[in-house]
């Protein structure tokens, strides 16, 4: 136990070292008082690290449109299927993380390829570009997005859908009034581990990209190669704040639906 | 139609989610590496994979790093994760926040943390296996706390109290009923320790210059500067070796469980007698 608390200090420690090291001037290489905000000024007044932080919130939130709007329909079809076929689509749903990511971008690539199966079907070529970037990246990530989705949907009871089409709701107003509230928390969820994964990733935007799929992870890593390691820390803590924000606007947001819908159906 | 529209959907996932798998796996037989070409079926990527040092140090490196960083990230999640579950003071839930909280860092930030934390305080530890080990135990404790948490509480507390009140000590109930009863998760936990940690690259790549290397740095940096097969040969290795020693783990937690679950009954019987 000690040992724990220990191990979890150290992680602060070292957390710290990274936000005490974006204090330094901008080619500093020691961590030294007097603390100034050069590098955080450098940083934040930037028009190219706000432009890479837009294309990696782009890149993160388009990630999440997709891998949200494929688990709903996956997640919908694994509560109505026999115990069997649940288990193999779940174990489907994992193969693509027992590959490593190198191996998946170059599956994608070889896919993508010019004269490959996909390259032939689609008008204009996708390899190398933000594209390439989603798919790879949304075809390993679909597990952490039907995972929350389809638990939450296994606990709507199946009566209360039956019930919604009873009294003559089509299907589709069903999923908007009834499905849908209920899986909200699940969804949230599945919306918060995709987007952080995604704002994250750096060896599929990296290899995927062809060096013009331009994300603040990559930036953080060329910073460090230029010997420019505050502006590198900033860039970094950037990340965090954002990462967490949004997790924080999303549960936020969820709590509110939730209470709009408790009160609501007080009401009624 | 209507009847057949589930099966149209999963098959079009599963080719969806195979596809490029599949395609890896080809490729790495085919002479030049891409599977719609012409060539002939061969070896020669893996022969050139397997005579490579840099593949072969790499993959001693990474074997190293994570069988040790998995075991203890193990033992120290155990720790946290018992502590959370069983203990009753003020801050446990901080307690709790602070250590599932890292997960919700990206990998690339907390391997930038770490290189300026070498550099600044540790310098010995940049560039080394060591360093790179303690790295992944960082990595690896918040999942291994989550998930040993979940064992845990799945476990009846009673059992423990009973050892103690028949005159174990804190420590031989633990290492009597505890352990037993949770190596199914421990092992399993391990196992997908070793996953994580044997295919990591985002933050391993921070704490790697010229001395030291792991397989998948290895074949990142490969496949940035060519397209010849090698990767997916050397990517169809690290396949192999995921699911041959993540799932040894998992297999072995498995049989475990099966005789746990048969004798824990017997156990609870006899304590309460």
């Amino acid at each position: 136990m000690p040992a724990a608390i220990f191990v979890g200090l150290i992680l602060l420690v070292v957390l710290g070292l990274l936000v005490a090291m974006s204090f330094q001037p901008a080619s500093g290489i020691r961590i030294e008082l007097p603390f100034v905000t050069s590098s955080w000024a450098w940083v934040l007044s930037s028009p190219y690290d706000a432009l890479i932080l837009s294309n990696s919130l782009r890149l993160a939130a388009t990630i999440t449109f997709w891998a949200l709007l494929l688990s709903y329909p996956i997640a919908w079809l694994l509560t109505r299927v026999r115990p069997l076929v649940l288990t193999g689509a779940l174990f489907l749903l994992v193969i693509p993380l027992l590959f490593s990511s190198v191996a998946r971008a170059t599956g994608w690539t070889l896919l993508l390829l010019p004269g490959g199966l996909v390259a032939n079907l689609l008008p204009v070529s996708v390899l190398y570009t933000e594209a390439a970037v989603v798919i790879t990246i949304v075809h390993a990530i679909l597990p952490f997005a039907v995972f929350p989705i389809y638990s939450a949907m296994r606990d709507v009871p199946r009566n209360v859908l039956e019930a919604s089409r009873d009294l003559g709701a089509s299907s589709f107003r069903t999923f908007v009034m009834v499905l849908f509230p209920l899986t909200l928390r699940g969804t949230i969820a599945a919306a918060q581990l995709v987007f952080t994964l995604s704002l994250g990733s750096y060896a599929i935007p990296r290899l995927m990209g062809g060096g013009r799929v331009n994300v603040l992870t990559l930036e953080i890593y060329n910073n460090l190669d230029l010997m420019r390691w505050p502006i590198s820390a900033a860039e970094a803590l950037v990340l965090v704040v954002v990462a967490v924000s949004v997790v924080a606007v999303l549960s936020v947001l969820g709590v509110l639906l939730d209470w709009r819908r408790s009160t609501s159906g007080r009401e009624v | 139609m209507r009847r057949y529209l589930p099966s149209i959907f999963f098959l079009l996932l599963a080719v969806f989610l195979l596809a490029p798998l599949v395609l890896v796996i080809v490729a790495s037989f085919k002479i030049g590496g891409n599977p719609w070409s012409s060539q002939p079926y061969a070896l020669n990527a893996y022969a050139k994979a397997l005579s490579t040092p840099r593949f072969i140090k790499g993959a001693v490196n990474s074997l190293t790093i994570s069988l040790v960083s998995a075991f203890i990230a193990t033992v120290l999640a155990t720790a946290a994760a018992y502590a959370i579950d069983r203990g009753s003071f003020r801050g446990k839930s901080l307690l709790k926040t602070l250590f599932i909280a890292p997960l919700s860092i990206p990998n690339v930030v907390i391997g930038m943390a770490f290189f300026i934390f070498y550099l600044v305080v540790f310098r010995p530890l940049f560039d080394t296996v060591v360093g790179i080990t303690i790295l992944h135990v960082f990595l690896l404790l918040p999942f291994l706390i989550a998930i040993i948490g979940t064992g845990m509480a799945g476990i009846d507390l009673r059992l423990e109290e009973a050892a103690r009140d028949l005159g174990d000590t804190a420590f031989q109930a633990i290492l009597r009923i505890n352990v037993p009863l949770l190596s199914p998760v421990l092992l399993a936990a391990m196992g997908v320790a070793f996953i994580i940690s044997f295919d990591e690259i985002d933050a391993t790549l921070f704490l790697v210059r010229s001395s030291v290397t792991t397989l998948p740095i290895e074949v990142f940096k490969h496949s940035m500067l060519y397209q010849d097969g090698v990767e997916s040969a050397v990517s169809v290795l690290l396949l192999v070796a995921t699911v041959t020693v993540g799932g040894l783990f998992l297999g072995i937690g498995a049989v475990v469980h099966r005789l746990v679950r048969g004798a824990a009954p017997g156990i609870g019987q006899l304590l309460q007698k």
